[in-house]
């Protein structure tokens, strides 16, 4: 029974979920120094209330017998797979001295050979280690995303079109979401529980939800219609829409391309800009002079979109005829054969689009005078994770750009492009302005500079060839490779020591045994909650505290407030102390700053990044707690009175997002491009810097128009290898990082395909694969088999299986997680090479052909 | 005049002292004082701060004092006998 008279505390605290990169309010029960429950925090309008099933089974994560609780180091030499370091634990004293000598040698010798890795779920640890990475002096950062979690090629548009890292429809206004294979707003993607709620609002006003996948997926069960496509073939299926949309049914928004886009940017014989010759600026064909003048001259009542001219005698046309006619043979019919989807249901779907889209239509919000599109289509890593990322992306925004639907009411929104700042104090401020030649920069930007303008071309000086490859807006495929054999890419040094914040990276990129052969020989100091697979390559493991158990200064970020509404800033903060000898990762970063004697240093890049004002800057003659510099943080962003103490008892701030933010594109003046001709002068530059340093890179993707490309699975067609087999987020899991947790292991339990491998029905009655059958599957570009139990169903296009998450764990230190059966990790199947790559943006491949054959049982 | 002068970031391969004085002369601008730190280092510092059109990088980052400056040529200082410039090349690690 119940004893009140024991009952000294019952709390519920305020703080923010660390399980993905949503960061959802949560308040935290806490009774007797023990945390009960774990609900939604109401007050935030973030996820108002709500959470996932990975939110609430947090508690789970805290108590989980399995974290690491002590330091350790190894005592096996060998690094492996499968080999057992062989712990033994060691005080945080020598383990901090091992870190710090291993550090200052490095840095006294060329500071690049460090590496920092991180993953999402130390989204708040990351930003402030990668400025310690940086007063450390290296260039040299991976997020384990690059791989199969990461938008890469998604963000660099969202870069380019949005001036936000992620997109989202407008859940207030959209009517029409065409959903290329990405869970946003049902499962995955950001502000995953704020955004299932709004889509399900929106879907209970009428919005329609057209989803284009292989698989039936947790978020495409949800949709008004499913359309079954093989993978890797958007990009056909997306340009044989603009076909149908410029040449079928001529609907496009003139208005908004003239005066928004570079779709009346003259464009010469050689595919580049014709300019004026003193401004050097693209000129535009005004049709009531009958001349060409630069873009921003004033006066300009007209642009044409249409027509060839003659300018000083070179011939020219718009930027939007070159797209047009480009865009002549790519019918349905051509798209049929590729993406196997009927002609007449993608002239359907593009009719639909286009109708919807409502074009000439307006709303009045308040009492704004706005265009109104109800129309926005979505995309994440299921669409652009391919060899021809770059290109596909393009087709997939060019449908939003071309019926005017970018950030105004009812279409596609970036998230949080446009800060105007907390009425008090008008921090935080960012807001998308126009640079070179009219185009949009990006307001702020994650990871500086922004994608565009872009960084000049250089040798290579990162290992993730991005000084070469500017387009490249986030982590890198290229990364292992480069990394693996950095003479053959002419970096000048090896990579001798990775600091190791969480990221699994040995099961969220490809092929284990090409990862593990890269890291085996790197001295690895490990920040990590549990001894997962990437641990047996640490020499030091320290026992980092959960999001629950740590104070963060950066709890939310540009993707983790929902595009409309209200913004909202939290507080993450412990609710428990750190339990055994866990200690959060940005108080040990500072105590080995002062160990590396970088105070100085450190200190003037925190107020730099963090943009801290005065006084709030930390000045270095003062050594400052973890606490002090995020109460800095937040006095700084909004007020004396708005401090750490402040933010721990309420736990939000809030105050409505105004018109011109949400929908910043018609107050802007700056353009962005439908026709992207700095792709293809890049692109050159590529290439002569890859010939020049004897790299062999196919730049052929530098293009400034869209194009359907096949994949390497799309020409692999050895014998046997029938299938395609693809990869996507689940919404009971976070990458790899959850599977331990035994609430989470439950829920997955009783879901049939959240540890098994989806396939056809007619496809598994051809192989003599029942419903819960073992199968094997192989790569044909590893060779590599794994085994998965079959979860049979109708709900998958008939050449392709689908396998959820990142199960299939093996570290022994994992009680629940490697188990057998609990899932399969699909990066056995996927090779690591430049030839998986797309190059423009290093994104990762993520599709491949495998052999399917029934197994004997476990 | 003298100027402190400071970088910080991704500089350390290219330069081995990362803080120094220089003396400018008066009405010196930001492109004369990083020539000048160039000369005083490594030539391989001009390649990690500046564009082949001489256009400073993207993410060099220039105060002068605790304000950023958003030309290369702003003075260095304004009627002082002594300034105080910090440089940050910031370094793009990881992503998302």
């Amino acid at each position: 029974m119940f004893d009140v008279a024991r009952l000294q505390e019952d709390v519920w605290i305020p703080t923010t979920c660390g399980l993905c990169y949503s960061v959802c309010a949560l308040k935290v029960h806490r009774v007797n120094g023990t945390v009960v429950k774990i609900e939604g925090n109401p007050d935030s309008a973030t996820n108002r209330g709500r959470l996932c099933p990975r939110g609430v089974s947090g508690i789970m994560a805290l108590y989980n017998p399995d974290r690491v609780d002590v330091p350790l180091k190894r005592t096996n030499p060998e690094k492996g797979l499968h080999a057992d370091p062989g712990w033994v634990e060691i005080t945080w004293e020598e383990a901090l001295e091992t870190i710090a000598a291993r550090l200052n040698k490095i840095r006294e010798d060329d500071p690049r050979k460090l590496l920092l890795t991180g993953t999402v779920t130390t989204q708040d640890e990351v930003p402030f280690a990668k400025i310690f990475a940086m007063a450390f002096g290296t260039p040299n950062g991976w997020n384990s995303g690059a791989g199969n979690h990461c938008g890469t090629a998604e963000h660099l548009y969202g870069a380019l079109l949005h001036a936000s890292w992620s997109k989202q429809p407008d859940p207030d206004h959209c009517r029409y979401l065409l959903n290329f294979g990405t869970a946003s707003g049902f499962g995955s993607y950001y502000c995953v529980t704020a955004m299932a709620q709004r889509i399900g609002e929106a879907r209970v006003r009428g919005m329609r939800h057209v989803a284009i996948d292989p698989f039936l997926s947790p978020s495409a069960e949800k949709a008004d219609e499913w359309i079954p496509i093989v993978p890797g073939t958007d990009a056909a299926f997306a340009m044989a829409m603009l076909h149908v949309l410029l040449h079928e049914l001529n609907i496009y928004d003139a208005e908004y391309l003239k005066h928004h886009t570079n779709g009346p940017y003259l464009i010469g014989a050689d595919g580049l800009y014709l300019r004026d010759p003193l401004k050097g600026v693209p000129l535009i064909w005004n049709p009531v002079l009958g001349t060409a003048t630069p873009f921003d001259a004033p006066g300009i009542t007209d642009f044409a979109l249409e027509g060839e001219f003659n300018v000083n005698g070179s011939r020219a046309r718009p930027a939007f005829a070159c797209l047009k006619e480009h865009l002549t043979p790519f019918t349905p019919e051509w798209a049929e054969t590729i993406t196997t989807v009927p002609a007449a249901t993608i002239r359907r779907v593009a009719q639909e689009f286009g109708q919807e889209a409502r074009i000439g239509s307006t709303i009045v919000l308040d009492g704004k005078t706005l265009p109104y599109r109800p129309v926005a289509v979505t995309y994440f890593k299921g669409a652009q994770g391919h060899k021809n990322a770059l290109l596909s992306c393009m087709a997939l925004e060019l449908l939003t750009e071309i019926v005017g639907a970018s950030n105004v009411p009812g279409g596609l929104l970036g998230m949080n492009s446009c800060s105007l700042g907390h009425p008090d104090t008008d921090r935080p401020k960012w807001i998308p302005h126009a640079g070179r030649d009219g185009l949009m920069v990006s307001g702020y930007w994650p990871n500086p500079p922004p994608p565009y303008p872009p960084k000049e071309v250089k040798k290579p000086e990162s290992i993730d060839l991005r000084s070469m490859i500017p387009t490249c807006p986030g982590s890198s495929g290229a990364l292992p490779v480069v990394m693996a054999d950095p003479e053959r890419f002419k970096v000048p040094y090896k990579i001798e020591m990775n600091f190791h914040v969480g990221a699994n990276y040995v099961m969220t990129f490809a092929d284990p045994n090409a990862i593990a052969e890269t890291f085996k020989d790197v001295f690895q100091a490990s920040f990590a909650l549990f001894l997962d697979e990437s641990t047996y390559f640490s020499d030091i493991v320290v026992p980092a505290a959960s999001y629950l158990e740590r104070l963060s200064h950066t709890a939310d970020w540009m993707s983790s407030n929902v595009p409309v509404g209200e913004w909202c800033y939290h507080v993450r903060q412990p609710v428990v102390a750190p339990i055994a000898q866990r200690r959060s990762v940005c108080e040990v970063l500072l105590e080995l700053v002062e160990r590396l004697k970088m105070r100085e240093e450190f200190y003037a890049l925190v107020n730099v990044v963090l943009n801290l004002t005065d006084p709030y800057r930390l000045d270095p003659g003062q050594c400052f707690s973890w606490e002090e510099i995020v109460n800095r943080r937040y006095k700084s962003l909004f007020g004396e009175a708005r401090g750490l103490e402040w933010f721990k008892e309420h736990g939000v701030l809030k105050w409505p997002k105004k018109v011109e933010e949400v929908y910043w594109k018609p107050f802007s003046h700056a353009r962005v491009p439908i026709y992207f001709e700095w792709f293809k002068t890049l692109g050159t530059k590529v290439e002569g810097m890859a010939q020049n340093t004897g790299i062999d890179l196919d730049t052929s993707a530098f293009q400034p128009l869209p194009e359907w490309r096949p994949c390497r699975s799309h020409k692999e067609n050895s014998d046997g290898f029938d299938l395609y087999a693809i990869y996507y987020k689940f919404p009971m899991q976070t990458f790899s990082g959850t599977y331990d947790n035994p609430w989470l292991d439950e829920v997955c339990n009783i879901e049939r395909f959240a540890y098994g491998v989806a396939i056809n029905a007619e496809t598994a009655r051809r192989k003599g694969i029942a419903e819960g059958d073992w199968m094997e599957i192989t790569s044909v570009s590893t060779g590599h088999t794994v085994r998965g139990r079959a979860a049979v169903t109708e709900g998958i296009h008939p050449e392709v299986i689908a396998i959820a998450g990142c199960g299939g764990h093996w570290s022994k230190y994992l009680s629940v997680a490697s188990q057998e059966g609990k899932g399969v990790c699909f990066e056995w199947l996927m090779p690591v090479g430049l030839d998986n790559v797309d190059i423009p943006s290093l994104t990762q491949d993520l599709c491949v052909k495998v052999k399917v054959a029934k197994a004997g049982a476990a | 005049m003298r100027v402190e002068v400071r970088f910080y970031g991704f500089v350390r391969d290219v330069i081995t002292n990362t803080a120094f004085s220089l003396e400018m002369p008066a009405g010196s601008n930001l492109r004369d004082l990083l020539s000048e730190s160039i000369k005083n280092s490594s030539e391989r510092l001009r390649d990690r701060l500046f564009t082949s059109s001489g256009d400073l990088e993207a993410n060099v980052q220039i105060f002068v004092g605790a304000t950023q400056s958003t030309s290369l040529e702003e003075a260095v200082a304004d009627g002082l006998e002594s300034s105080d410039v910090r440089i940050f090349v910031l370094s793009a690690t990881a992503g998302g």
